[in-house]
Order: C-alpha cells, then structure tokens, then sequence
C-alpha cells in the first residue's frame, strides 16, 4: 500500500471517529500516531510523541493566543461590550432595523478587544435581544443578527483563530491582524446592509426605536474613547512595528485590566475567572494545536499533501476557481464541524495546495477564517446558535437558523469581493512598517 | 466501611482536585507572562530590555499549557463533535464514549510514556541536558511539567471513561460519561 493511500485513509478514520463523538485534538494526535507508526515503526511514533508536545508549545509566539485571549477576558469584564453597543444603539436605533444595526457595530465594537465568538454571542443575547423583542421585532432578524454579529469577534483583530493559522501557516500574526481590518469594518458594513435591505422589504420586522437627541449621543461616545484607545495601541502597536504581536497581546491585557479598574467593574471574583477562563480556553486550543501539528507531520511523512497539491496544479484549474470550490468545501464542512476543529483538520491539506497554486497565504488566511465564521451559524452544527438558542429558549432553532441565512449571504458575498479583488487584504499589510 | 464505588469517587475527586490545583499554578504562571512581557516592552522604550524575554516566555508556555490540559477536561473545554451522538440513547451513547474515551486516555497515555522515556534519557545522560538559547534554562523541568499534564489529562479522560461504562452497562442513567461540548 502506498503511504499517500495510507494518508488518504486515515482520513476516512480519522472522519468516522470524529462522528463517534471523539474529541477533535485526541483523534488528531492517535491518527498521527498509528499512521507513523505504520509508514515508519513504533518507535519512530514513540519519537515524536516524546518531542512534538514540548516543541510545539515552547514556541514564543505562542504566547499571542493566552494573552489575547486573556486581554478578551478582561475587556468583556469590563463591560466593554455594554458600551460599544449603548453608543451604537444611541446613534442607529432610530433608523429602521436600527436595533439590529447598533447589535452589529457593538459586536464589530467587542471584536477589536477579542478574539473569539462565545462571549459575544452570550452577552449580546442577554442585553440586546429582549431590547429589539421590546420593539416588536421578528424573531428572525433579531436572533440572527445576534447569532451573526457575533462572528465578527474572529476576524477583526485580535483573533484566535487568525493566530493558529498564522503559527500553523508559519504566516506573519501582526500581518494576518492588519490584514483583517478591512474585511473586519467590510463585513460589518455588510451585515448592516443585510439589516436596511431586510427591513426596507418588511418594515414591521424592524420597527423604529427610541428618540434620542444628539447631546445623549455624544454623551454616550464618552465611555467608549477608552475601547478606541485600547484597539488603536493595540492595532496601532503591531502597524506601526512597535510592538510584536506578544508584547501587543501583553499590553493590551494590562489595558483591559486597567480599563476595568477604572470602570470599577472588576472585582476579585470577576479577575480570576478571567484568568481561569484563559488558562481553560488556552488548553482547548493547544490541545487541538498539537494534534493538528502532529497530523501534519504525519501527512507530510505520507506525501499526500505534496500530492493533491501537485494534482490541484497541474489541473490547469485558476486559482479563482481553486478558491471557490475550497469554499463550497468550507460551507458543507461547516455544516458538520466545529469552527475550529473544521480549521485546524483542513489546514494541512489545503495550505501546501494554496501555497503550490502562488495564492497569497495572508489573503487565504483571512478568507478561511470567514468561512469559518459561516461554520459558526450554519445547521446543523452552528455554534453561535447552540448557544443563542441555549439562552433563549422561547425562539425555536430554526427560527434563529432562518434568521442568519440573509446574514450568511453577506458572509458569501464578502468572501467572493476578496477573492476578487484580493488587495481588499493585502493592501494595509503592505503599508506596515518595518514591513 | 469504604465501598468500592465510594473508592472510585473519592479516587475521581481527588483527580478532579489536582486539575484545579493544576489549572491554579497555570493562571499564576499567566500572571507572571503578562507582567514578564510589560516589563519587557516598558524596559526597551528606556534602553533595558528584559533578557532572555524570549526564553522565559518559551518555559511559561509550556506550564500554562500543560496545566490547563486536565482543567479543560473537566470544564468540557476540549472540542468534539456530538450532533449524531446526543441522537443516541444513552446507553448508546454510554457504548460509543466508552471506545472514544478509551482511545483518547490511551493517546495521552503514550505521550505520558514518551515524555517519561525522554525525562529518563535525560537524567541518565547527566551534563547533556538540553537548555534554552539565551538564558540556558534547562528544559529538564518544563519535560517533567508536560508529562505531569499529560499524565492529569489521562487521568480525567479515564474518569470520564468510567462514567461512559457505567452508562454502558446501565448503571447509571444521570447522563453521559462524556460531558457535552461544542
């Protein structure tokens, strides 16, 4: 047997124990495992689990992803989120579908402090959602705003999963950061397009909200400067080549801790569950790390990816095209997997595919983690729904899936206006400095 | 008198304390990067920047890392797709968590036994000793912490794994041995 159909294989086990309900990062590392073992020997397999742990971990520019996370911890404590979406709500809720634009920039807001989805998705349906219910609006737009809104968090920068592609893809986790900036606001805007084109079709959907006059307006940016200031060091640090991502990481930690203090909404509680939280999500995510790395090094050894993507060039098939069918891959794949688990399994295969067709590595980083974000909200398994519908039992799953389809078109959308026109990413990279 | 089952019990809580206890020393070691790091950055703006920055934040990794693995565990952190398993009775489910739980302690089992052999090697081979670039730290210790957290990893996994058997062979019916995630 050859080692690319042993590869191929293992795939097709590695897909079956998946659906068995084993957890993503073990079924990596014992797919990994048996497979050297077999192309090489037991002993080889005992080699690089006796390395591959330490290795993977004790890699400097890991560090980004706790303290990211950690800075996202404190930020959300801070109530940080409860701001962005009060002065959103103050300037937008007036407009038609307002409501639900203001639920949009808090979520755009909240995602330049963090770099995940869940807390968003969480906070959002506690505080907006029975706001756009007291409106009268349909449960539709209402739930899928939330739902949608949410995944924002994973590509404005910080991003979790922007800083595993980059550490995978052995890519620049400043670049990938600055890259995500006009997608993050173009994505944004989209979504709120989706809202105005949703409500100008039915206007009962999204009611007008609340009066408000311009001196609560301004009033209500006042709490927010703290939020621009944290996002500019941070965003700003990595640009303008001050800070490596690590030391933006550390520093915008200490400034959501700061700004949290100041706000006096932290208490000792609230900090340790921050950390506790931190050190949990951290574990998750290395876990899957040193699975998904050992995978890789076991399809190496197998030559499949050298394969496929030799295959993939000498198809004669554009890069355009190449693009397309990875993302109709993406959307089916999101159907049945997790966001992060879908990315860690298919990196691997597809970035030696991308990197053999000349496709930049930072635009398909970015053009990966939306089609991730769709895996977050599509059925069956959309984890911002799980959660949406968790905390608000009294909307059915379908409704909320009903709900984001609109806002999954904007996804879809915003992925075919990258791959066709790609500076969209790579425009602000290149005026780094230092670059 | 002890009954076999309150053995086990008290055997699983005393797993489950040493992942907290564990997950306590990774948010100190957290606290200590965050503080290592801001300090490095302030001391470069005045001309002193930390040495060997780079080496410490290497080593912490590894302790915050390994230390969190068993605490994810426990808080149903780690990622796994369950939409066709909650289709399963429970005893079903019970079944096909027993063999996955069972797969997953035995992978984390062999890391256990891997890193042990390396940790062996190492100590046998004295003035060998594999250090850090800069700052030379030896590597001994963070090989030790990485098999510990391994070791406390397996140790949940085998605990789940026994709620999954009981739920298995219908003993118990309070839920899956597999807590649910994502």
């Amino acid at each position: 047997m050859s080692t690319e159909l042993i590869g191929a294989l293992s795939f097709l086990v590695l897909f079956i124990l998946l659906a068995g309900g084993m957890h993503v990062a073990f079924t990596m590392a014992l797919i990994s495992f048996v497979g050297i073992a077999i192309v090489l020997n037991f002993d080889a397999a005992i080699g690089v689990f006796s390395t591959a742990p330490y290795t993977i971990v004790a890699d400097y520019i890991m560090s980004t992803l706790p303290l990211f996370v950690l800075m996202g911890s404190f930020a959300y404590r801070a109530g940080i989120i409860t701001d962005a979406y009060t002065a959103a709500n103050k300037w937008l809720g007036r407009l038609p579908g307002g409501l639900s634009m203001a639920t949009i920039a808090g979520c755009a807001g909240f995602a330049a402090c963090t770099g995940s989805s869940a807390a968003s998705v969480g906070f959002m349906t506690m505080s907006t959602l029975p706001e756009m219910e007291r409106y009268k609006y349909d449960p539709k737009l209402a739930a899928g705003t939330v739902a949608s809104g949410a995944t924002l968090g994973i590509l404005i920068p910080p991003s979790i999963p922007l800083i595993v592609y980059g550490l995978f893809a052995q890519q620049s986790v400043g670049q990938l950061f600055i890259a995500g900036i006009i997608p993050g606001i173009m994505l944004t805007l989209l979504f709120m397009l989706t809202i105005y084109i949703w409500v100008k079709i039915s206007p009962s959907a999204g009611p007008r909200g609340p009066i408000t006059t311009w001196s609560e307006r301004f009033a209500a940016l006042i709490p927010v400067w703290p939020l621009g200031i944290l996002a500019i060091l941070v965003l700003g640090g990595i640009w303008g080549g001050w800070f490596t991502p690590v030391e933006a990481g550390g520093i915008g930690s200490i400034g959501a801790l700061l700004l949290a203090l100041l706000k006096r909404r932290l208490n000792l509680k609230g900090f340790f569950d921050a950390l506790t939280d931190t050190v949990k999500i951290t574990g998750m995510v290395f876990a899957i790390l040193i699975g998904a790395l050992m995978l890789n090094y076991f399809l190496a050894l197998t030559g499949l990816p050298t394969l496929l993507a030799n295959m993939v060039a000498e198809s004669n098939l554009s890069p355009v095209v190449i693009l397309l069918l990875v993302t109709i891959f993406y959307i089916i794949g999101g159907c049945l997997m997790d966001s992060m688990g879908l990315m860690l399994l298919t990196m691997p295969i597809l970035i030696p595919i991308m990197d053999a067709m000349g496709i930049n590595l930072i635009m398909y980083g970015i053009l990966m983690v939306i089609m991730i974000e769709m895996a977050e909200i599509t059925p069956p398994i959309g984890i911002n729904v799980f959660i949406l519908s968790g905390m608000a039992k009294h909307i059915p799953m379908y409704t909320i899936f009903k709900g984001v389809l609109p806002f999954f078109l904007a996804l879809l959308i915003c992925v075919i206006l990258i791959i066709a026109f790609p500076q969209i990413v790579t425009f602000l990279p290149a005026t780094m400095m230092g670059n | 008198m002890i009954t076999l089952y309150g053995f086990l019990r008290k055997i699983e809580a005393g797993i489950h304390a040493l992942s907290r206890w564990s997950s306590w020393i990774s948010v100190g070691v957290l606290i200590i990067l965050v503080i290592t790091v801001g300090i490095d950055v302030v001391g470069r703006k005045f001309g002193h920047p930390l040495l060997g920055s780079i080496d410490l934040g290497e080593v912490m990794l590894v302790v915050i890392v390994f230390f969190a693995l068993a605490f994810a565990q426990l808080g149903k952190g780690h990622v796994r797709v369950s939409a066709l398993v909650t289709r399963l009775s429970i005893r079903g489910q019970g079944i096909l968590d027993t063999i996955t739980l069972l797969l997953s302690s035995g992978v984390y089992a062999l890391i256990v036994y891997a890193m042990t052999n390396r940790a062996r090697d190492i100590i046998v081979s004295a003035g060998s000793d594999p250090v850090t670039s800069l700052l030379e730290i030896p590597m001994l210790p963070f090989i030790i912490v990485v098999t510990v957290g391994s070791l406390l990893l397996c140790l949940e996994l085998l605990v789940d794994f026994s709620h999954a058997l009981a739920n298995a062979v219908g003993m118990n019916t309070t839920g899956s041995g597999q807590r649910s995630d994502k």
